[in-house]
């Protein structure tokens, strides 16, 4: 399986260009969400990766070639899950030298430091938008599960920008939950929860993306 | 020694066409050609052996083995080319192999280093800057790179010239000299298979209309031609495929003997060439 991966890495370098342009896009884009930001460009620039990995084997067809060999199809499928911790490795280096670079230039655009629970939740928003791709993806292969790509995408990052639109006032009832925060982040047991939430969705979202491309027809 | 591939009563079917409980066998050490027409049922065959579509009925056994079963065990001793690449055109094949070499038990990387070599693959430029000719002879160093028993090969010639062609059949032919590997080879370019197949295998939208060797298939059929004025009714019943015109006929003929006495000597006969063979048994009805 690790080849699989490999061959993720070996295809998605190309796209190290294109990941500087979002990730400088959507640094302005969410200037204005504070600790958000990074959660959001995490977030939205490893889903993209996610979703350009599937648009690689629908262009090689490359599902007949894994299909032909002796591969399993818990290797394929499995492959794409655990890539995605890779993915947001790669980002996260590219938000450093973007945000570095902004930094140094003095570039007006605010951009978020890195932070530990930043960048975990940041992950899991990666893990919970490819939860919910991956198994229209597996059933039906990238073209035809694109029109539930752009609603998922464009849905994360409409939605992550209207936030602040929709309530220039922070509600009351948010004011005490968000001082609780720090505290939650040193809370194993919200982690724990947490964790345990992600294992859970990405578990049935890996079982129901095997179950439906083993029936699938090349 | 078993039967290297078995195909028995398979039944697939799509909107608009179906493979109507197709069977054939293939021994080892033997080249099969597998020939029809365009959207005859040759490449839905071939995927079912290679369990890319699911079968509807019948059994497929490769190695004496269940096809869907045994699928990894089978896909081991398997290699494939296809017409079309489904390698990574952004990859070179450095990499390409990289990635699918580890995934065979058997990879012998001094074979498919000598196939490189012999191929003049350039190994650090993207697939994607190959000739067609080219990308089919790597898909081919990969196939041959894992001690494979079965090649499954989906029209592999077409849209090769005739120098790549000639190559990849000499090839087949040092190939199956050990008698461990066994080729299927589909395709519509006949004059291909006239040189390489020991067995012939005929399929017509969804039907096997024979499979058997290619001596056999010579010694079954020759063409005949004739005046129109030969044609009686008797003589039809031994004709396959005919084609007319005003001035006579060709057909391909299933008795000889018979066509001799009842054209009293006046007809010519011909040894048929596969593609012969091919029309004519599609154009009529095939004994």
């Amino acid at each position: 399986m690790k080849y699989l991966i490999l061959k993720d890495l070996f295809l998605q370098k190309r796209m190290l260009v294109l990941a500087f342009v979002y990730v400088l896009l959507l640094t302005f884009a969410f200037q204005s969400m504070g600790e958000g930001q990074l959660v959001a460009i995490i977030s939205a620039v490893g889903y993209m990766f996610v979703m350009l990995g599937g648009a690689w084997e629908e262009t090689n067809k490359s599902d007949v070639l894994w299909n032909s060999m002796p591969v399993s199809e818990w290797q394929i499928v499995g492959a794409k899950y655990l890539a995605i911790p890779l993915y947001v490795v790669f980002v996260v280096l590219v938000y450093g030298v973007v945000s570095s670079a902004l930094s140094l230039l003095r570039i007006p655009i605010s951009a978020a430091s890195f932070n530990p629970l930043g960048i975990v939740l940041g992950m899991i928003g990666v893990f919970i938008a490819a939860s919910l791709y991956y198994p229209v993806y597996f059933a039906l292969g990238y073209t035809k599960s694109r029109y539930w790509h752009f609603i998922l995408f464009f849905g994360i990052i409409v939605s992550a920008s209207m936030i602040p639109a929709l309530f220039p006032n922070k509600p009351a009832w948010l004011d005490p939950l968000l001082a609780r925060i720090p505290e939650l982040a040193n809370d194993v047991a919200v982690f724990v929860a947490l964790g345990m939430f992600v294992v859970i969705l990405v578990g049935g979202s890996f079982l129901a993306s095997l179950t439906l491309y083993r029936r699938r027809e090349f | 020694m078993e039967t290297i591939l078995q195909v028995k009563n398979v039944v697939k079917e799509f909107t608009g066409f179906k493979l109507n409980g197709i069977s054939f066998s293939l021994e080892p050490g033997y080249i099969m050609g597998f020939i029809g027409a365009n959207g005859s049922g040759k490449t839905t065959t071939i995927k079912l052996i290679m369990n890319l579509l699911h079968l509807d009925m019948g059994e497929i056994k490769v190695f004496g083995l269940d096809s869907r079963k045994n699928e990894q065990e089978v896909k081991q001793r398997i290699g494939f080319v296809y017409d079309d690449n489904h390698f990574y055109e952004e990859l070179t094949i450095g990499q390409m192999t990289k990635v699918l070499a580890p995934f065979y038990k058997h990879w012998d990387w001094e074979t498919y280093n000598r196939y490189v070599h012999r191929f003049a693959l350039p190994a650090t430029k993207k697939i994607k800057t190959f000739s067609r000719g080219m990308k089919m002879k790597y898909a081919l160093a990969v196939a041959l790179s894992h001690k494979a028993e079965l090649l499954i090969m989906d029209e592999p010639t077409s849209g090769l010239d005739p120098i790549v062609r000639s190559e990849l059949l000499d090839i087949l032919s040092e190939v199956i000299q050990d008698e461990r590997c066994s080729v299927l080879f589909s395709s519509h370019i006949t004059s291909d298979l006239d040189r390489v197949a020991d067995y012939v295998t005929l399929i017509h939208n969804g039907n096997i209309l024979f499979s058997t060797s290619k001596e056999e298939v010579f010694e079954r059929y020759s063409l005949i031609k004739g005046e129109r004025s030969l044609l009686g009714s008797e003589l039809r019943r031994y004709l396959v495929g005919v084609r007319e015109n005003q001035f006579g006929f060709e057909a391909l003929v299933t008795d000889q003997e018979q066509a001799l006495r009842l054209t009293g000597g006046k007809a010519i006969f011909e040894r048929p060439t596969l593609e012969d063979i091919m029309v004519y048994c599609t154009k009529g009805q095939a004994v």
